[in-house]
């Protein structure tokens, strides 16, 4: 089968009330050194996607398989070794400090005290280690989650799975984290990621995955699935393509590149 | 211009010390085990006559001293692994409807044995139908609460409550026809009160359980401070969240069930402990499994030992208060006590 797929998922249903299929006939494949972008219309099935994925939920039909295994193969603590979560947002009801919350990272694998500091520093949480979590603000939240499954998948992990992550960032954390997404898959890391700017989508994207009502409406190369009349099509309002100004880039070898890829935005009528 | 991280506000101290954590949770549960041992030593001198008791009767106070330390031990940690089960801070061991199926079950032992109501009359006889009564109830909920084996949090404090309001609509009417020369008796029960009948096997087998049951929890700590985030969350930080559920739920369950077994539903404990030892060190849930079984402990001898205190030397002649009274009355205003802080720190937009 798969090649070098570190992820792959095959004719997927899934519902989560008999009769009102969420995800349906879902197949792909996640590869190594790729950023994939999942994107969607509210309701979609991006988040379900991506615990199908993740191997959380479990498909009434069809299957995925971790590095050729299918997920019920592998003990829970060898498949957190290859594969990383981050959710939206997380509520653990109690008050764990910001650090203990990170350091939740490897409960599985052999901890690294000096690795923990490190992924706080990533984030700029390491002023705030001690803190409680969910004293946070949303945006510190998310960057706290994202610097668990960081410290998690320093231990060697293949895959980083991660639901709009950004959403309640400030510009420089939007950009800091999906830069750093970038690098890791650059890496080799397969990164799938959530998001709801398609502009965003467009800049990071090595790759997109277009969902609407429950099934992928079109896979691919960022630069072909972004197409305006599909995305116009999926989202139900008119959006143009617009490319940016020549000069806009800086000194940076990597904003440059992504400062030539094209925005989206609405046309509302 | 190079880029650099906006500034925040509230920001705290970096270095707010893994070691004066630790340091302080280590003298937190030192001070509680001090707090049981003193409460261990007065329940022992208090009596009829106070002071070192005669063989005999150092015997009869050390198996009430052996109900107390296993009872307040074994709610504490219910109340402590059910809160991580159920990710709830008010979840506590009667919300799986435990109790009330105990009390029932004591209820129907009377109402179908040969002897009749005299078995209830004569209180405690039968405990072991409230266990039954406890398991049965916990066997229910779990059917109820459990899809494809998988324990739904929402579903058991769901299906706890309906379980609860339907133990607690047989209670009134069995006590409803119930002759009326038992309903006090029944009433004492159902407020918590020390088995005079539990035999040193009864009450050993219970602690031996209850050992093993807080061991576990102990062990299982991490696994709960994992298990206290979403499913998918666990899941990915290689929590195996099914089978852990259902160990909690059954540690849990039978805690409960052993307490009962000993000394009818005592109330408060359960909750109280835990967000009181959290308050203290911080929520991990080794330290604070072990240091809610030290409060509960602690607790619960005190709460005894003041009662027997009273009806000896202040109220002579007077019957003992049943200890579920007690400790709602410490335990209500101890616990806002140490929760106030938190609540009238709280602002509305």
């Amino acid at each position: 089968m798969s090649g070098d797929a570190v992820l792959e998922i095959r004719d997927v249903d899934f519902a989560y009330v008999a009769h009102h299929r969420v995800l349906e006939a879902i197949s792909g494949r996640v590869t190594p050194g790729r950023l994939l972008v999942v994107l969607g219309p509210n309701g979609c099935g991006k988040t379900t996607l991506i615990e199908v994925l993740l191997g959380s939920l479990r498909p009434d039909r069809g299957e995925v398989r971790l590095l050729g295994k299918p997920h019920a193969a592998w003990r829970p603590a060898e498949r957190a070794a290859h594969i990383s979560f981050v959710p939206q947002t997380s509520s653990p009801g109690f008050a764990y400090s910001t650090r203990q919350v990170v350091e939740l990272g490897r409960y599985a694998l052999a901890s690294d005290p000096p690795a923990i500091d490190r992924a706080l520093a990533d984030v700029a949480l390491d002023d705030s280690a001690a803190r409680a979590f969910h004293e946070l603000s949303a945006g510190q939240r998310q960057r706290a989650l994202f610097a668990r499954a960081l410290y998690q998948t320093a231990a060697g992990g293949r895959v980083m799975l991660l639901d709009e992550p950004v959403s309640a960032m400030d510009l420089y954390w939007v950009h800091a984290t999906l830069r750093r997404l970038r690098e890791l898959a650059a890496g080799g890391l397969a990164v799938v990621v959530v998001l709801q700017d398609l502009s965003l989508a467009a800049r990071y994207a090595d790759d997109v995955w277009l969902l609407a009502e429950g099934r992928i409406v079109a896979a691919g190369p960022w630069s072909e699935v972004l197409d305006p009349a599909r995305l116009s099509s999926v989202y139900g309002l008119p959006i143009v393509r617009e490319e940016p100004v020549a000069n806009a880039g800086d000194d940076d070898e990597h904003a440059e590149e992504t400062a030539r890829r094209p925005r989206f935005d609405a046309r509302w009528k | 211009m190079s880029t650099s991280p906006p500034r925040t506000a509230g920001s705290s101290n970096a270095s707010a010390d893994a070691n004066a954590c630790a340091a302080r949770t280590r003298r937190v549960l030192v001070a509680l085990a001090a707090l049981v041992l003193l409460a261990a030593v007065a329940r022992l001198l208090v009596g009829e006559s106070f002071g070192w008791p005669p063989p005999r009767i150092r015997e009869l106070r050390v198996l009430r001293l052996a109900i107390g330390l296993t009872v307040g031990a074994a709610l504490a940690v219910s109340g402590a692994v059910l809160q991580a089960l159920l990710r709830n801070p008010l979840a506590s061991p009667y919300i799986l409807g435990l109790s009330s199926g105990a009390t029932l079950g004591y209820l129907l032992a009377g109402f179908f044995s040969v002897a009749g109501w005299s078995a209830i009359a004569q209180f405690g006889a039968d405990q072991t139908s409230a266990f039954v009564g406890a398991l049965a109830v916990m066997l229910v909920v779990y059917a109820l609460a459990q899809r494809r084996g998988w324990i739904d949090p929402i579903a058991v404090l769901l299906i706890g409550v309906v379980v609860n309001a339907l133990n607690g609509a047989a209670i009134m009417f069995v006590s409803y026809v119930a002759p009326t020369n038992t309903r006090g008796q029944m009433m004492l029960w159902m407020l918590g009160y020390f088995s005079d009948f539990a035999t040193p096997t009864t009450i050993g087998c219970v602690a031996a359980l209850s050992a093993l049951g807080i061991g576990v929890s102990v062990a299982l700590g991490r696994a709960m401070d994992v298990a206290v985030f979403s499913t998918s969350e666990s899941w990915s930080l290689g929590l195996d969240v099914r089978r852990l559920r259902i160990v909690l739920f059954v540690i849990a369950g039978l805690l409960t069930a052993g307490s009962v077994l000993l000394a009818g539903p005592i109330g408060f404990v359960g909750l109280v402990c835990p967000h009181i030892v959290r308050l203290l060190i911080g929520p991990r849930h080794r330290p604070l499994i072990i240091g809610s079984a030290l409060a509960g402990a602690a607790l619960i001898v005190a709460a005894d030992t003041a009662i027997k205190a009273a009806s000896t030397y202040l109220f002579p002649g007077a019957s003992l208060v049943p200890i579920g009274v007690l400790t709602a009355f410490i335990g209500g205003p101890v616990f806002l006590f140490f929760l106030w802080p938190q609540v009238s720190g709280r602002r509305e937009p």
